[in-house]
């Protein structure tokens, strides 16, 4: 653990954070090496391995072992945050987090091995690398909906049978988020192509779900499936939704 | 691609199972004779698309591909 200079610490005013409360940096430490760590905030470096999560340790006890080195810090790099964690899927980032470190540390591995080594550390970083990219909503830890958030369902169907006959929604049933649609969804195949469906039949028929808050969900982003693009934003109600929270449908232009 | 409704029993079981994608549920369809297609859509819980036509009366199970 090594204390950061006043300078050092100023000059993170204008970073942003990796995660809440920290840093994430590769630094060159004046004993000569370069380290992937962490800055804890914004004042104390931890080498990767240096997990405070796994650690005992109160603010006091960081200040103090920190304080004990003569190592200093010559200049450090932030890393930036990674874009798919800027855009309302928090949960998702953190659930994903394993993999960014499997991901980084194979292939802090792969620059000192060399040969097939090499080539395996670097093709299991790769591995890694796609499972943290995985942002689809089964994927993401249940979350839940916020005061007057309200949430739309295409479907080529008007008798869509995931609405029950009380106007309610069967459990584990998807939709995306009113700002996705509002935004993306002008047609019945405008929501094929963005929430990636199998069907041929546009998603004309519009319903509108407009749950109580604290309604159990789970948020992610439609993945590339069934020859189309995804990239919508994609719910599901773990637990269904009762009834009188579903209306419609409307309809909207096939094409 | 052959569009198949399926019976009222298994409509049932699957507007009870969790989606795989709005609007459709991937499954694996058990035949009578032991054949099993699998990862096969279904649509709003009663349509599927099958390479190889069957009889609706033929399908044993029907199970979720997780």
């Amino acid at each position: 653990m090594i204390r950061l200079t006043p300078a050092q610490i100023a000059s993170l005013d204008t970073e942003p954070e990796y995660r809440m409360g920290y840093h994430k940096v590769h630094a060159k430490l004046s004993a000569g090496r370069s380290e992937f760590g962490y800055i804890l905030n914004q004042t104390i470096f931890l080498q990767e391995r240096e997990n405070p999560w796994q650690m005992n340790y109160g603010w006091e006890d960081f200040c103090g072992e920190a304080g004990k080195t003569t190592i200093s810090i010559d200049f450090f790099r932030v890393i930036p945050r990674e874009p798919e964690t800027l855009h309302g899927v928090r949960y998702i980032a953190v659930s994903k987090e394993k993999w960014h470190v499997f991901a980084e540390r194979s292939a802090n591995a792969a620059l000192n091995a060399c040969g097939p080594t090499r080539e395996k550390l670097l093709a299991n970083s790769e591995v890694f690398a796609k499972a943290a990219k995985s942002a689809e909503a089964k994927d993401a830890p249940i979350t839940v909906t916020s005061e007057g958030e309200v949430f739309k369902r295409f479907s080529p169907y008007p008798n869509d049978r995931r609405v029950t006959a009380g106007r309610g929604l069967v459990a584990g049933t998807f939709a995306t988020t009113r700002e996705d649609a509002d935004a993306h969804i002008k047609t019945g195949v405008d929501a094929v192509v963005r929430y990636a469906l199998p069907e041929d039949k546009p998603a004309s028929n519009v319903f509108t779900i407009r749950p109580a808050a604290d309604t159990d969900l789970q948020r992610g982003t439609v993945a590339p499936a069934n020859n189309q693009p995804g990239g919508g934003v994609e719910v599901i109600f773990v637990i269904g939704l009762p009834d009188g929270t579903v209306t419609g449908p409307i309809t909207i232009p096939d094409k | 691609m052959t569009t198949i409704r399926l019976p009222a029993i298994w409509i049932d079981r699957l507007v009870h199972l969790p989606e795989s994608g709005m609007g459709y549920q991937r499954v694996n369809i058990r035949l009578q004779r032991g054949k099993v297609l699998k990862n096969v859509m279904v649509f709003n819980a009663e349509e599927c698309q099958v390479l190889e036509p069957f009889e609706p009366s033929e399908i044993e199970d029907v199970e979720l591909v997780r």
